[in-house]
């Protein structure tokens, strides 16, 4: 299962945020630097590329489908080297407190002459993830320096009913909200009289 | 007699009220995965569910006065 979620969301960020050894970007930008990424889906027919989005902006996608990516720099083109360098980078998701990382690459042996990658990757996201908000970023640095970083918010498409998670919210709300309002009921306990009382 | 609620099951209930809470903002895509708000909802109930317990205001009726303690 856990796979299953890393897969889908390494298929989301290498489409839109990083295309795997290099990162994407250009104009209007979901990344900051002379990178670019696009993403097709193949069932859905949606298309996204991250010249089209801000950070902050959210993407809705299919909870199964095959994606086709892709992801360049500088504007590239696919099978066109270019001096040698060393890279690394990484896809993170934040979470309420803290972030994990969803991948991260690194220099090859030799360095990388890549500038631009593709790939397709079939995915098929748990129901756990359907409604919810998430946000993803990344970053690609080149001979230890960063050139490119973005984020964007991914949600995957569906009823928040057709989420488990949202039931487990209202079985908790309703539970712990009777236990809640319940413990509001005073319990007198007897105390020690005074003397005033006594007396 | 002292009235007062029941403060530590306020506290659990509170906390689970807010964790409930934060997962139906979550699921309905009222607050993203990254929002703060999640970590603050359980804490902000477990707080507000103790001072609930220890005001006790349901069904704090009118009372006579007490039994006399045994003298």
């Amino acid at each position: 299962m856990r796979r299953r979620v890393l897969a889908g969301f390494l298929v989301l960020c290498g489409a839109l945020v990083f295309g795997v050894t290099t990162a994407a970007a250009a104009n209007a930008n979901a990344i900051d630097g002379p990178c670019f990424g696009s993403g097709v889906w193949e069932n859905s027919k949606l298309a996204e590329q991250s010249d089209k989005h801000n950070q902050g902006d959210t993407i809705t996608v299919p909870q199964k489908d095959t994606v086709h990516w892709f992801g360049n720099e500088n504007g590239v083109p696919l099978g066109q080297d270019g001096p040698v360098r060393s890279i690394s980078g990484s896809v993170d998701l934040d979470l309420p407190i803290g972030t994990v990382t969803i991948d991260d690459w690194k220099n090859p042996p030799n360095g990388s002459t890549a500038y631009a990658n593709e790939g397709e990757h079939k995915y098929d996201l748990p129901s756990f993830l359907v409604g919810i908000k998430m946000k993803l970023h990344g970053s690609h640095s080149e001979n230890g320096k960063v050139v490119c970083s973005g984020s964007v918010y991914v949600k995957v498409k569906g009823s928040a009913v057709s989420n488990p998670l949202f039931w487990a919210g209202v079985a908790l709300t309703v539970i712990a909200g009777g236990a809640f309002f319940f413990a509001g009921r005073p319990v007198f306990t007897k105390v020690r009289p005074t003397y005033d009382d006594v007396h | 007699m002292r009235a007062h609620g029941r403060p530590v099951l306020a506290a659990f209930a509170g906390f689970f009220l807010g964790l409930g809470i934060g997962l139906l903002l979550l699921t309905l895509s009222v607050v993203p995965l990254d929002s703060k708000v999640l970590v603050v909802l359980p804490i902000l109930f477990l707080v507000l569910g103790i001072v609930w317990a220890l005001w006790a205001p349901l069904g704090r009726g009118e009372t006579g006065p007490g039994e006399p303690p045994p003298a």
